[in-house]
């Protein structure tokens, strides 16, 4: 009896953060520097700051040049690979293997994850940008979805402080659809893209080149970026894991933080399979844990439960987290819980080649290229009655290696230790609706080797998004064209869901428990004391990418958290 | 860093490094024997010296070493089974059969590898521009190698370190600064 107690004792915590990735990172930093103490639990195994194994490896030191076999991948990464630019000897060691952890589509889902204590904080793009009330009012102009229950106004305070922790490398420009933020230096435009920038405004005003504002630090302040940060050396190799700690990442910044406090306790190799509801309580009392090594099952207890296993892997859990008041998962009094999954799709855009600037190069390499906002429905003036919604761009513009047509020899080989033409590549992001239809469940017939029900996807681009695809090839192609580009191809290659790796929605926030899973504190409508903050809350994609603000609501869901239990209500 | 220090310091860089490369690479020294030791993966004996054969033509010794001398041909051999499925392995090789004997063709009865560096480059020019329909595969083997030799050439370590312009850390990034300024030469990273 009395080691019952102990036992119940030694897995009791004030809070427990399910996954240590971007949202995770943040909700644990949160909640042990306000002195909870705090339980974190990681899927995968453990990593700390420095431990990246590549990060110093030049192509010519890593197997294969760096490739990895057309063998290993069909052994092991037979899902992940089908998204051709992901898998390398460089960053294998972040990608868990298909083999390990499968799923089941009826139509294509790449599913990318990464199961290590950073999760894909340690891979990420980096791309950060401010949503607008264009977003957060979308759905209920249009009708697609459920309201948001938050507005800009709400996120903007919180927008602020995390950018200014984060360290955001940007430019202020003014746009209403994507603010301006508390911004670093930015990563300026090469010459080219200044350029591109100067005459696709002349022909193209609302349409605005910017350097992509990043999430890595082109200054660093010890006493705002702490962790173990430090300043940009313009290496490129971010998703490496950098042990300047210039990009940001859970490992360098926000468990660095969390870990300082003394509160936080972090456990990896520890798979949550289930929140466990208390109908006494009308709460959440803990979580189900089954050890990676062992298979051992365990259960931890908290009075706070932050959901942050990233969209799909937080999803899974509450929908396996069945109980009497909740037969179809945790807080799933609407239904909603697992659809409305939404990604950004790709795959579309244009490159050409700009003429001249033969003597004007680079210096470093920027860990970035350059944004486009969104400049169609964005007013009267820009509204479209093909499709609703927008897009944005990424790209960059370099000069490549040079190879000399012909069969070279001695005449043409100095060309080739020469920089080539420059060449400008344009990529489009595009907002995708949130559909009912689009979903994701679980199939409790077929275990996975640890004995949980495995995943199943059923998600695909509509009507709306074609649309928009089409769109945004011409208006690729007209901005290279505005810029003097030669040699302009464009190309519109479907992509499937999942393969942005913005997977986002299937338990959206709302204003009712019976259209919407959580509340615009994030908190799960009918289970106050559990949080979700990863991408699986959002309402609507917009066409920005979408970590900064998991981390803007991760903080702000926090705060309130904090506040109630201040107040004694939860 | 200030940028003019930087610069100052890849160009050193860049100068510096021929040092290391005697130390660490001295590909001329380097025993025959030693050399023979590469056992190929893909191609057979003889076929290999072909493919050396024509990576040295299209990249030969000047004063910069030859894709030989920094294991181009090695390289081709081991990374085709790493980057191809079996079936277009076998397509390559396939093709590579047909290039062996219009190589074998155009140089007129002769051992391809005794001839001049000059004649060399003639036969594979004349493969190259060849409008035949016929020689569509073959063409199209001889493009991949040469795309094969010029990229592992650049990413081999006395290419990359000693040829090209090297900084493993810049230390900072500036957008526009002048080619010359880097001596003409492109990054090879």
């Amino acid at each position: 009896m009395n080691l019952n107690i102990k036992s119940k004792k030694e897995n009791t915590y004030d809070a427990i953060v399910i996954g240590s990735g971007i949202s995770g990172g943040y909700a644990a930093m949160e909640l042990c520097t306000k002195g909870y103490k705090t339980l974190v639990l990681e899927r995968g195994r453990m990593v700390k700051h420095g431990e990246y194994p590549t990060a110093n490896s030049e192509v010519w030191e890593l197997p294969n040049n760096g490739v990895v076999s057309a063998e290993e991948k069909a052994l092991h990464y037979f899902k992940q690979d089908r998204l051709n630019w992901w898998i390398h000897e460089d960053n294998k060691h972040w990608i868990n293997k298909d083999s390990d952890y499968s799923y089941d589509e009826v139509t294509r889902f790449d599913w990318i994850r990464g199961h290590h204590v950073g999760g894909r904080s340690i891979m990420w793009g980096r791309h950060c940008y401010r949503w607008s009330d264009l977003d957060f009012e979308a759905n209920l102009k249009d009708g697609h979805g459920v309201d948001w229950p938050i507005r800009y106004k709400d996120i903007e305070p919180w927008y602020d402080y995390v950018e200014t922790f984060v360290g955001v490398a940007g430019q202020a420009e003014g746009l209403p659809q994507v603010p301006d933020g508390k911004f670093l230096k930015p990563f300026p435009l090469n010459c080219a893209e200044q350029h591109m920038r100067e005459k696709i405004n002349e022909k193209y005003p609302k349409r605005v080149l910017t350097p992509g504002r990043v999430a890595n630090l082109s200054e660093y302040d010890p006493e705002v970026h702490k962790g173990t940060r430090g300043q940009c050396q313009a290496r490129d190799r971010c998703w490496r894991g950098c042990h300047y700690g210039a990009p940001f990442c859970s490992l360098s910044s926000t468990l660095a933080v969390a870990e300082e406090t003394g509160n936080m306790t972090i456990r990896p190799d520890s798979i949550v399979h289930e929140i466990i509801y208390d109908a006494s309580t009308g709460k959440a009392s803990g979580v189900r844990v089954k050890d990676a090594n062992t298979g051992e099952e365990l259960v931890f207890n908290a009075r706070i439960i932050f959901c942050n296993a990233s969209t799909i892997g937080t999803t899974a859990i509450l929908l396996n987290s069945r109980s009497e008041t909740f037969p179809n998962g945790l807080g799933n009094t609407s239904g909603e819980l697992g659809h409305n999954m939404m990604d950004h799709h790709y795959g579309m855009g244009a490159s050409g080649k700009i003429p001249g600037m033969e003597d004007e190069y680079y210096y470093g390499r920027r860990p970035g290229g350059f944004y486009v906002p969104r400049f169609r429905n964005i007013d009267e003036e820009t509204k479209r009655t093909d499709y609703l919604r927008g897009f944005g761009y990424q790209g960059g513009a370099s000069r490549g290696a040079q190879t000399p047509g012909g069969m070279i020899g001695a005449k043409d080989k100095d060309k080739i230790f020469e920089p080539g033409d420059w060449w400008v590549s344009i990529t489009c992001f595009g907002e995708m609706l949130p559909y009912h239809e689009n979903k994701m469940y679980l199939n409790h017939d077929k275990l996975d080797k640890h004995g949980i029900p495995t995943i199943v996807f059923d998600a695909k681009l509509r009507e709306n998004e074609q649309k928009l695809r089409k769109d945004g090839v011409q208006c690729a192609v007209e901005m290279l064209e505005a810029a003097g580009c030669e040699n302009i191809s464009s190309y519109n290659a479907e992509t499937a869901p999942g393969a942005c790796i913005h997977e986002m929605g299937t338990a959206r926030m709302g204003h009712s428990d019976q259209t919407s899973v959580l509340n615009k504190y994030n908190q799960v409508h009918n289970v106050p004391n559990v949080f979700v903050t990863d991408g699986a809350c959002m309402t609507s994609s917009g066409t920005q990418n979408p970590s900064i603000t998991y981390m803007a609501l991760t903080a702000r869901a926090v705060d309130y958290a904090d506040k109630q239990i201040k107040a004694g209500k939860l | 860093m200030k940028r003019r220090e930087a610069l100052k310091y890849a160009a050193t860089a860049v100068i510096g490094a021929p040092f290391l490369s005697t130390v660490l690479f001295g590909s001329t020294s380097i025993p025959s024997s030693i050399i023979k030791a590469y056992k190929p993966v893909f191609f057979s004996d003889k076929q290999l010296l072909l493919v050396k054969s024509i990576t040295d033509t299209i990249l030969p010794k000047t004063d910069s070493p030859s894709a030989s001398e920094v294991g181009v041909p090695e390289k081709i051999d081991s990374m085709i089974p790493v980057i191809h499925s079996r079936n277009e392995q076998a397509d390559f090789m396939a093709a590579f059969k047909r290039l062996e004997s219009q190589i074998a063709n155009e140089a007129g009865g002769k051992d391809f590898s005794e001839l001049s560096e000059e004649d060399r480059f003639g036969v594979l020019q004349i493969i190259n521009n060849s409008n035949s329909s016929e020689l569509e595969a073959v063409r199209w083997v001889l493009w991949n190698i040469k795309s094969k030799t010029v990229d592992y050439y650049r990413k081999s370590r006395v290419i990359a370190t000693e040829f090209l312009n090297y900084l493993p850390v810049p230390g900072y990034y500036d957008p526009c600064v002048s080619l010359s300024e880097l001596g003409g030469k492109a990054w090879a990273i």
